[in-house]
């Protein structure tokens, strides 16, 4: 069910959800809802392959309505990782198939800019009244 | 698999079965960071001619531009294909177009093209040998565009050379560059103006060895 019109609806998925699902057919399902005017907050990260093909997705289907989206990740513990992190991080991986951090994605008619360093995420969101 | 084991078989199979003697370079980045200027700059400098046209207009490089280019350091001597890309985006709207000032149908016409060339920059980065990411140094480095770029050049173990380019602007900050990429050779240059250039084809001689 797509958003009620003048409303924004954000949207907390779990990688879990995602968890078994082909690469492309996760990029389908991401790029579905945030067609649909949503707002994706997941509790982790895309592989790189994953955000190119997300990318090359979106600019097959950018049309007047839709132009494309806004991506940002908070890569949570990138800096000062000790080798027990990383060790830590791999197994987490390897067992849930993503790495920490939270992705935001949405669609760049309402999603103006993700402003985003290594500890902060800042959304720039364009209300048309 | 392991990085360096995915590397190695890469390698290999390149070796043993591509028997490809050409190098691809590419220059890679987001738009309107210099990349076809910086293309310009290596050309003009090696071959005396120009690769492609340059606008303040974001996406003027829609397709695959690509050229032989030789240069030369001492006696050594480095040949590539020179391979300049459209800039990467995640959204194209039209109307920036309009708002640049181009006609409905052009900007139109522009948008359908952009959204082409980002698609064939992403395909064509399994073509590469090395890649410069070429970076506005004015501009807040930490977008997603950016790292989805570099991690996708790492994944495939695909050398990185990172370039702040518009060094000439009093706004560049190289700094601010290299600590949001320090596992990578952060080099500052203008392809406008030529500065940092020599220092430029220095770390490329060191990137392709």
């Amino acid at each position: 069910m797509s958003p009620r019109k003048n409303t924004i609806e954000i949207q907390v998925l779990s990688m879990k959800e995602l968890k078994g699902l082909s690469h492309v057919a996760r990029v389908h399902k991401i790029l579905n809802m945030v067609k649909e005017q949503r707002i994706l907050l997941l509790d982790g990260n895309l592989e790189p392959s994953e955000e190119a093909e997300l990318i090359k997705d979106t600019m097959k289907q950018v049309d007047r309505k839709f132009p494309g989206i806004e991506i940002g990740v908070l890569r949570i513990g990138e800096k000062d990782r000790t080798i027990g992190t990383r060790i830590r991080e791999f197994f987490e991986k390897l067992l849930f198939g993503h790495k920490k951090g939270i992705t935001i994605i949405g669609p760049a008619n309402i999603v103006r800019e993700i402003k985003q360093d290594p500890d902060k995420a800042i959304l720039l969101m364009e209300l048309k009244k | 698999m392991g990085r360096g084991l995915k590397g190695f078989l890469r390698k290999l199979f390149k070796g043993l079965f591509a028997r490809r003697k050409e190098l691809n370079l590419g220059l890679y980045g987001p738009p309107n960071g210099g990349k076809t200027t910086l293309a310009n700059r290596i050309t003009l400098d090696w071959l005396g001619e120009e690769m492609g046209k340059t606008s303040p207009i974001p996406h003027e490089t829609r397709e695959i531009h690509l050229k032989e280019v030789v240069i030369k350091k001492g006696k050594k001597q480095l040949r590539f294909n020179l391979v300049d890309t459209p800039g990467i985006a995640t959204k194209i709207d039209y109307e920036d177009f309009l708002k640049a000032g181009l006609p409905e149908k052009e900007a139109k016409k522009r948008a359908r093209e952009a959204t082409k060339g980002v698609i064939d920059a992403i395909k064509w980065l399994d073509n590469m040998d090395a890649v410069i990411v070429v970076l506005d140094a004015t501009k807040d480095p930490y977008t997603q565009v950016n790292i989805t770029i570099i991690g996708n050049l790492e994944a495939r173990n695909i050398p990185i050379l990172i370039v702040g380019n518009k060094i000439d602007l009093k706004r560049a900050n190289l700094k601010k560059l290299e600590r949001a990429f320090p596992q990578y050779k952060v080099i500052g240059i203008s392809a406008k103006y030529g500065d940092g250039m020599d220092k430029f084809y220095e770390e490329l001689f060191k990137l392709v060895k």
